[in-house]
């Protein structure tokens, strides 16, 4: 008899009665926010319906904007304002300005991650000298909807690594160092370079080619490209193959593996004396590039190690003795 | 009640009993050389060939010279043993027992001063030939099906397996219909304890009428409130032939075309003769696919619905989108709108199956695509509603045995999913798992080797092994004699 008492449990100590219809909610892609004057002013991009079948692409979006004395208090007006109940299981992308990620982050990842609504899977990117919102009516070429556009540039990063993607929960893990993407207006969304968290406090930028060295040297990605390396009056541009670090006695060997990426070159690169003038110059701007980010305020992010610069030149054809 | 030997009053109780039946022909007769042998000749001119009794019954009973033997005993053996022509001759003094007999195509002769009546084998049939199998098609192996009449059908099983050891037992069901079935299995495969509690439960009840063998099914069954099939059906004799070589009981009853096979297994609803006369990579390829329908058949509508009421973020945004699209302008919840149309669907399936075949095609027609495209033109439903339903019904007709299980199943899913989600969908399949696992066919575990994982248990119920890999009988239903396959020496 008491076992047949746990069928009833079984029904009513769910939490799954929230049955709701498809069409009674606004699905929410992405959301930006911003603190001005005092208090938090938030825009969210839903979708918009028009009940003939269309592509993700194609499909239109609406802004809502709300403001409020927190984010929670913004974001429920503005479901009074979109008229419908907000669905946030399908956020791709948060965008917060300069000021909320310097002075609220703590506050605004707070709520994010008590939201049962929202997944820990979403990308985050801060706005470079201009609101949040603003990028939220930013022009995209191609898309339509400002999030799906950012968010796919964000899923895509790995050939490029100008920027890291850095999803909600990787704030946690990251800690007490996290890039996350950078974007500024432009004729159109640029994402170049990231914003440096440190405790929970944006700190600084980096530029898109700082950002790759940053990645390598904190072993968070392994390749690359190395765009302006100069050498006899000619600019090459390598790939970067593969990185290995090795930790010894508070200094750090680095071996790069790089590969040259233009096939019309000024140079002879089949004898060893240009292999090794590119390789050293290589190094050299590696090195250059871990200066500039160590003068910057942020500049323990690689660490109080020296770091030992060791290039190797792949697929010459050439064999070394 | 015995006869008198009176034949008079033999006569009288016979027509007594037999009042107001215009079918019942009574010729009186005498012998042309003596006057010892007189009586009539009874038969049932529906279920007999009168041209037979004429020539073999009534004219040997009036021209043959009897005059030598004077004494009645000698008499009544001559008649039985030289006189009547017919392949079967029984003595029956219990007159109830006569007239089943009569009624069955036997001619019953009564003498005067014979306190019993012969009954001669007069038997014909009005009955369809042997045809194609209507529910059970195959494109390989044999193309007969069972027919209505059992001597037929049993004709049919003897051909199959042509060894004294194949037995038939006839019983008698129905009070008033007095309907014959017959016990089939071979001896020495089927277990003496199966016979025997089949037998008793066939005794175990005292009905009207058995006028098909799904009578019987309901009679039998080990659980009878379960939707479940716990007793097989087929109109197939090849696949009556293999369970009984597994030691399986078939029962077969006069005026069916169906079979039942006992103990019956989930396993084997998803198990096809065809599966056994084809390679075996197809067969499995095959076997499979029924799985996979049986699943999608009673998940799609109840997932469907959990996903897009409740669980959206499962959904990719694109599909997502489209689904919202297109139900923009739905008037109904898409529960209801879910439910509307399988029943709809049930409904042009049945209209389909009860009309005749040319009509039949043309509801398919305004059922499945003038209707479903105009419900989809005017909104009222949505247009992947319609694919979901329509997945729904290919899947089912993969495996056609488990129509009820499957609709009823999709129903219960459908209502849990509406109300909890995944995770209502989640306590479905685990109460109808634990139900499934609680049923027995005659004390065979339902599920048997659906879930013990043995090798040789898998070779035919998720797999068809090669027959040389099946070298074994399930063992769940023949303990003794397991080996069905070994190499000669």
């Amino acid at each position: 008899m008491k076992r047949l008492l746990l069928i009833p449990l079984l029904f009513t100590l769910c939490s799954c009665w929230d049955y709701t219809e498809p069409v009674a909610q606004n699905y929410v892609l992405g959301f930006s926010v911003d603190y001005i004057d005092d208090e938090f002013d938030v825009c969210i991009e839903t979708v918009k319906v028009t009940g003939e079948p269309q592509s993700l692409s194609a499909s239109d979006g609406i802004i809502i904007e709300s403001r409020g004395v927190s984010i929670f208090d913004a974001v429920r007006d503005a479901i009074v304002l979109a008229g419908k109940k907000l669905y946030w299981g399908h956020v791709k992308v948060i965008i917060l300005s300069e000021t909320v990620a310097k002075e609220h982050l703590h506050s605004v990842v707070d709520v994010i991650s008590r939201s049962p609504d929202i997944y820990s899977n979403v990308n985050l990117a801060v706005s470079r000298n201009c609101l949040a919102r603003d990028v939220m009516y930013g022009k995209t070429p191609g898309e339509s909807m400002v999030s799906v556009y950012i968010s796919s540039i964000i899923e895509n990063e790995e050939p490029s690594h100008r920027f890291k993607s850095v999803e909600l929960w990787q704030l946690k893990r990251d800690f007490p160092y996290t890039l996350i993407p950078a974007i500024s207006i432009g004729e159109h969304l640029l994402i170049d370079g990231c914003g440096v968290i440190e405790n929970c406090s944006m700190t600084g930028y980096l530029t898109g080619t700082e950002t790759q060295i940053a990645t390598l040297l904190t072993n968070s990605t392994l390749g690359g490209y190395l765009p302006c390396v100069k050498v006899d009056n000619a600019t090459l541009s390598l790939e970067i193959l593969h990185t290995r670090l090795a930790n010894s006695n508070g200094s750090c060997r680095v071996d790069m593996q790089v590969a040259l990426l233009n096939s019309d070159l000024p140079i002879d690169t089949k004898t060893v004396s240009s292999q090794d003038k590119i390789e050293r110059a290589a190094e050299a701007v590696v090195k250059e590039q871990i200066d500039i980010i160590r003068s910057k305020p942020f500049g323990k992010i690689l660490g109080h190690q020296d770091y030992d610069i060791h290039v190797t030149l792949n697929n010459t054809g050439l064999k070394r003795g | 009640m015995n006869f008198t030997g009176n034949l008079n009053l033999d006569i009288a109780e016979v027509k007594r009993l037999l009042a107001n039946d215009d079918t019942v022909v009574y010729r009186s007769f005498e012998n042309k050389y003596t006057s010892n042998l007189k009586g009539i000749v009874i038969f049932t001119e529906i279920l007999t060939g009168s041209a037979l009794i004429d020539r073999h019954i009534i004219s040997p009973l009036i021209n043959s010279d009897l005059r030598k033997i004077r004494q009645l005993p000698y008499l009544i053996d001559t008649v039985c043993e030289k006189i009547l022509e017919a392949n079967e001759v029984k003595r029956i003094p219990d007159i109830n027992e006569a007239l089943s007999s009569l009624l069955i195509g036997d001619t019953l002769i009564l003498l005067e001063g014979v306190p019993f009546a012969c009954a001669a084998n007069t038997k014909t049939y009005p009955a369809r030939s042997v045809s194609m199998p209507e529910t059970e098609n195959a494109i390989s192996g044999p193309k007969e099906a069972f027919c209505e009449v059992l001597v037929y059908n049993m004709g049919l099983l003897r051909r199959k397996v042509k060894n004294p050891k194949l037995k038939f037992k006839t019983l008698e069901v129905g009070k008033i219909t007095k309907t014959r079935i017959c016990l089939s299995y071979i001896e020495g495969l089927a277990e003496d304890a199966l016979i025997k509690k089949i037998e008793d439960r066939l005794n175990q009840y005292e009905i009207d009428a058995s006028l098909d063998s799904n009578y019987l099914a309901e009679l039998l069954k080990d659980t009878p409130y379960t939707p479940f099939k716990t007793i097989g059906t087929t109109e197939r004799p090849d696949v009556v032939a293999g369970k009984l070589l597994e030691g399986r009981v078939a029962i077969l009853c006069d005026g069916s075309p169906f079979a039942l096979t006992a103990p019956f297994l989930f396993m084997e609803n998803f198990q096809t003769s065809e599966d056994y006369y084809t390679n075996f990579y197809f067969a499995t390829f095959i076997r499979a696919l029924r799985y996979l329908a049986f699943f999608l058949s009673i998940s799609l509508p109840g997932l469907y619905i959990a996903l897009i009421a409740f669980h959206k973020e499962m959904i990719p945004l694109t599909l997502l989108l489209s689904i919202v699209n297109s139900r923009d302008a739905v008037p109904f919840p898409a529960v209801l709108e879910m439910v509307m149309l399988l029943i709809l669907f049930d409904l042009l399936r049945e209209a389909g199956l009860r009309l005749p075949k040319p009509v039949g095609g043309t509801i398919g027609t305004v059922g499945g695509i003038v209707l479903g495209q105009s419900i989809v033109s005017a909104r009222i439903v949505s247009a992947e509603m319609i694919i979901i339903v329509a997945l729904c019904a290919i899947t089912s007709f993969l495996t056609p045995k488990l129509d009820i299980e499957i609709i009823l199943s999709r129903f219960f899913l459908l209502f849990l999913c509406a109300t909890l989600g995944i995770y209502g969908y989640s306590i479905g399949l685990i109460i109808l798992f634990v139900h499934m696992s609680s049923l027995n066919s005659f004390d065979v575990p339902f599920l048997s080797y659906q879930t013990a994982m043995k090798t040789q248990n898998a070779k035919d119920v998720y797999l068809r092994a090669p027959w040389w890999l099946m070298f074994r009988r399930p063992k769940a239903i023949q303990k003794k004699n397991v080996t069905r396959l070994r190499r000669k020496d």
